[in-house]
């Protein structure tokens, strides 16, 4: 059997050694020294597949843990030992030589609670994962009740402000959550209150921000943010530099931990603020903030958060005022703005740049985008069309300047004067020459149907109905996410462009959607069934792409999307 | 005298009403609020879990039209045998047959043989062509004239547990499924309001069914059947007089936050009248009866833990109909003839939730596989013959004893 059991791995064998261990412990004259070799014998047989080094490993921190006095450390060791035993998802072996400690040494009883508790939650997942149904069933519900009540003895057995008292609540915590019952809630801010106790030391502030990593990932932002607070307020008492600050943050930053990176360059923005000779102050919100906040806006391949962009944004113009920014960081804060949704201040800050640059690099850019969101978002037809003509009657060629013919020809079309539309598209051809071939196509095909007495195309109509009916009912219908990958792209390359996740919760009777995509879609033409599709463009400049979802009763959501073809 | 006889009037008459009163029996069913705003379901002055399953016994090659209650083969003596050995009391059906006297010796055979109570709902119209036109007086009053008939031709059965007024029906409302309208609809421009007023005249409708049903009915209580807890915002205000929410919802291994949810959105109880989890995997392709057997354990777990007098669920819950007793063949493609005697693997719907085979641009709901009990080609007694799966099992093992975590609370320390 114990031959077998060697070969084969370890199984019960460890379950029954380590009972014999603990009942006859009351016969062994020399407690410590025969453990520690019943130990060994244990884990030989337990990890008898593992390498050598890893016994050694055992059998080291095994002794550590079992020799253990008041005041030791002993969370890193049965930390090792967890590493050893999970990584090969052996955890019955694990509890196993946790039951064979107990007894031995009081200082580790709530440590061999937390470790079988977590042992027994670890192993209902994976049982979960790898599908094992047969130990799933039949023993899930005993180790659901060890997980809660081991968990409750380590608690209670261990000092508040103790490493393992909280994470023996984490656990706790993660259990209900995961069950969804009533005591979520409590356990939550038992865990949160605890993780507050832990002592201001340099080598428990990991632990803090595990705990709140945790907590973030779990989607409890409030508490996470919690934490996060007391890991930076900690990581200031021990009087961490400006600098330090901020290279924290971006490594943060860099591992995607946006919220801790935040909370950091906060520290960091405040401390500069405060300490900062007022000299000083405007190279700090053009050079260092500006980048900060540049780092955080939408780009293709890194994480983003494009509301804490424009807050540091904000930072600066309160500061500085709008002149301190540069056209090219008013153009990236506007497109921040916009590609967040937040198409009022958008529109807003794309005016402010035109106003500024009249004759800058993203003047018309910025000139046509404003009159996109002015005619299509905000309702503000006339304005937007105002917007449209100043940019039409430009002298310059721009892509925008041609697409704005384009858009004013649309705008008399649908309002049904079909001989300036004409004017317009025949114009925008005329200057055009063999140039913005996807504009040109569009608007042949507009004065197509002005030749033929066709009505406007339907997708497109459907979506000027909804936008250009200022005031109708249509306008309450929610502005979808529209999403472009990559971001930054070049003319006749792919990118692919989707709705967000839309659903309409209907039970077992799916709805059928249909996606009525319209305005300048380069090369592809999505079907109706499509959410998303790929495509590319001939000819650079900003692209605007028009959709209408459309429900069992008709239009639910409506999106529109402006592209920088570079 | 007179004086004498005038104070003993005015003594006697409250102690005869109060003495009438408390003579007045209790209903045979009735939900009892306890304190901490519980609720507990008794039948008969006893608690009563509904531990049921969704009963639509149609054979493979037929579709939802077979009328199986008056048929030779009485398929409800056969499966209320294997249910009894379950452990199930109770069963739900969508809407009865025609054959009253059918419909009556179903209920009579499950209850007097097996101890089994069928809770009896109607669709209300949801399926009607073109649309369930609720704002219209003449098609309500043909439904609550349904309605009703099905109330005064049953109420008296001692088999019946509860009545459940439509299913899925709220969604209609919304303009997702079998959407309608009305002139007042037509009227109002602004589709959020539209919506509003749609389940505004939905909800009124249904709690005047409720109203009526209570009238003539003193011993069922009158649910109202909705799907996850979509529009009962508005039922709170219109449909107050429903005794308890039925709801269908499929979320995956529990039900997330739908019990303290319901509690501060509708504060009824509620019964799940539609839930549970196919035993299909759409990704391998294959039967897979443990993954559902999985969701459905977890799925009690939830009910059991949010049935009154629970520290660690909400109490509001009262049972659940598991979604459902036996596979149904035709289900896949309805118009497919052909397909009602295929055993089809195909899916019309994706849901995230049931995570094991929810890949992108698969749909992992198979419908013609969510029973307990799987059907077999094979005839056993003129039924196909039933073969339960491994949920049939585990399910019975829980109810058998339903270990739930001990009631410890989390107490700060």
């Amino acid at each position: 059997m114990t031959k077998s059991s060697r070969k084969s791995g370890i199984p019960q064998r460890n379950m029954q050694e380590a009972g014999e261990c603990q009942n006859h412990r009351k016969t062994i004259i020399n407690p410590l020294g025969i453990c520690v070799l019943s130990l060994f014998l244990v884990l030989s047989l337990a990890i008898c597949q593992s390498p050598a080094q890893d016994e050694d490993k055992l059998t080291a921190l095994s002794k550590q843990a079992i020799e253990a006095k008041p005041g030791d450390d002993l969370y890193a060791p049965f930390e090792g030992i967890k590493e050893i035993y999970f990584s090969q998802n052996k955890y019955n072996e694990f509890i196993g030589f946790l039951n064979s400690l107990v007894g031995k040494n009081k200082e580790v009883e709530p440590f061999i609670n937390y470790y079988i508790s977590l042992s027994r939650y670890y192993q209902l997942r994976y049982l979960e994962v790898s599908q094992s149904w047969n130990e799933y069933f039949s023993k899930g519900d005993t180790y659901r009740d060890q997980i809660l009540s081991s968990a409750l003895k380590a608690r209670d057995a261990s000092g508040a402000g103790s490493l393992i008292n909280v994470y023996a609540k984490l656990i706790l915590w993660r259990f209900h959550n995961e069950a969804q019952d009533n005591s979520a809630e409590a356990a939550l801010a038992e865990l949160t209150q605890g993780a507050k106790q832990l002592p201001a030391t340099k080598n428990v502030l990991a632990n803090i921000k595990y705990i709140a990593d945790l907590l973030f990932s779990y989607k409890e932002k409030v508490k996470a943010k919690e934490l996060y607070g007391i890991y930076v307020e900690r990581l200031l008492g021990l009087g961490l530099e400006a600098a330090d600050l901020k290279n924290n943050a971006a490594a943060f930053f860099k591992e995607g931990n946006l919220e801790l990176a935040e909370a950091l360059y906060d520290a960091y923005i405040e401390k500069e603020i405060a300490s900062l000779p007022a000299g000083n102050l405007s190279a700090f919100l053009k050079d260092d903030l500006a980048l900060i906040a540049a780092s955080f806006t939408r780009k293709d391949f890194t994480a983003a958060d494009p509301v804490y962009a424009e807050r540091c944004f904000k930072k600066i113009e309160d500061a500085g005022g709008r002149g301190v920014f540069s056209e090219e960081t008013t153009y990236l804060r506007a497109l921040n703005l916009e590609k967040s949704g937040n198409y009022l201040k958008a529109k807003d800050i794309y005016l402010d740049l035109l106003s500024r640059f009249p004759a800058g690099e993203f003047a018309d850019t910025a000139n046509f985008k404003a009159a996109v969101i002015l005619t299509y978002i905000t309702h503000e037809l006339v304005s937007g069309r105002s917007s449209f003509e100043a940019l039409a009657k430009k002298d310059s060629l721009s892509p925008q300047a041609i697409s704005a013919h384009y858009q004013l020809g649309i705008i008399s079309q649908w309002q049904g004067d079909s001989a300036l539309a004409k004017e317009y598209y025949d114009l925008l051809i005329q200057k055009a020459g063999d140039k913005f071939a996807d504009t040109v196509s569009l608007a042949k095909d507009r004065l197509g149907e002005i030749q033929q007495s066709l009505p406007l195309e339907y997708n497109l109509k459907t979506f000027l109905d909804i936008c250009l009916n200022n005031g109708q009912p249509e306008m309450a219908l929610p502005v979808l996410d529209l999403t472009s990958a990559p971001l930054k792209v070049k003319n006749n390359s792919d990118i692919n462009i989707k709705t967000a996740a839309w659903s309409l919760d209907s039970g077992c009777a799916p709805v059928e959607l249909q996606y009525l995509w319209s305005g300048n879609l380069g090369k592809n033409k999505p079907p109706l069934d499509q959410p998303s599709f790929n495509t590319s463009f001939d000819s650079p400049g900003t692209k605007e792409i028009n959709l209408v979802v459309i429900g069992p009763s008709g239009a639910v959501a409506f999106a529109l999307d402006l592209l920088d073809i570079e | 005298m007179i004086k004498k006889l005038y104070f003993s009037g005015i003594l006697l008459f409250p102690l005869l009403f109060l003495t009438g009163m408390a003579s007045r029996p209790q209903p045979e069913v009735r939900i009892k609020k306890l304190k901490g705003g519980q609720y507990q379901l008794l039948v008969k002055e006893k608690p009563y879990i509904i531990k049921g399953a969704c009963y639509s016994p149609i054979p493979i090659g037929q579709n939802h039209q077979y009328d199986w209650w008056p048929g030779p083969a009485k398929p409800w003596i056969a499966d209320g045998k294997l249910m009894q050995e379950m452990g199930i009391n109770t069963i739900r059906i969508y809407q009865i047959g025609e054959n009253p006297e059918a419909v009556k010796q179903v209920i009579q055979d499950l209850y007097q043989l097996y101890g089994i109570r069928t809770i009896l709902g109607n669709w209300l119209g949801f399926w009607e062509w073109p649309c369930p036109l609720y704002g219209d007086k003449a098609f309500r009053e043909k439904i609550k004239k349904q309605v009703l008939n099905m109330v005064r031709l049953y109420k008296d059965e001692p088999g019946v547990l509860l009545w459940v007024l439509g299913n899925e029906n709220n969604y209609s409302c919304l303009g997702r499924v079998n959407p309608w309208t009305s002139e007042e609809v037509d009227l109002e421009t602004n589709p959020q309001k539209k919506n509003e007023l749609r389940l505004k005249i939905y909800y009124s409708f249904v709690n005047e069914l409720a109203g009526e049903i209570h009238k003539i009915d003193f011993n069922h209580p009158v649910a109202l059947g909705n799907g996850e807890l979509s529009g009962l915002e508005i039922a709170k205000d219109y449909a107050k007089d429903v005794d308890l929410v039925a709801c269908i919802i499929y979320r995956g291994k529990t039900f997330g936050n739908l019990f303290r949810a319901l509690k501060f959105t509708f504060d009824k109880p509620v019964y799940l009248a539609e839930f549970g989890a196919d035993a299909y995997d759409a990704y391998l392709k294959k039967e897979d009866q443990d993954m559902q057997a999985f969701f459905l354990e977890s799925q009690w777990r939830q009910i059991y833990e949010n049935l009154a007098g629970n520290k660690e669920g909400i109490g509001n819950c009262l049972g659940g109909t598991v979604f459902e007793w036996a596979d149904e063949w035709w289900k896949h493609n309805e118009g497919d003839i052909q397909g009602w005697s295929v055993h089809d693997a195909e899916s019309n719907w994706q849901n995230g939730n049931y995570y094991f085979d929810n890949k992108e641009g698969i749909k992992n709901m198979n419908e013609e596989w969510f029973g307990i009990v799987a059907l077999s080609q094979e005839m056993e007694s003129g039924l196909n013959k039933r073969i339960p799966r491994k949920s049939y099992y585990v399910i019975r093992e829980f109810w058998k004893n339903p270990a739930l975590k001990k009631k410890k609370e989390v107490k700060p320390k």
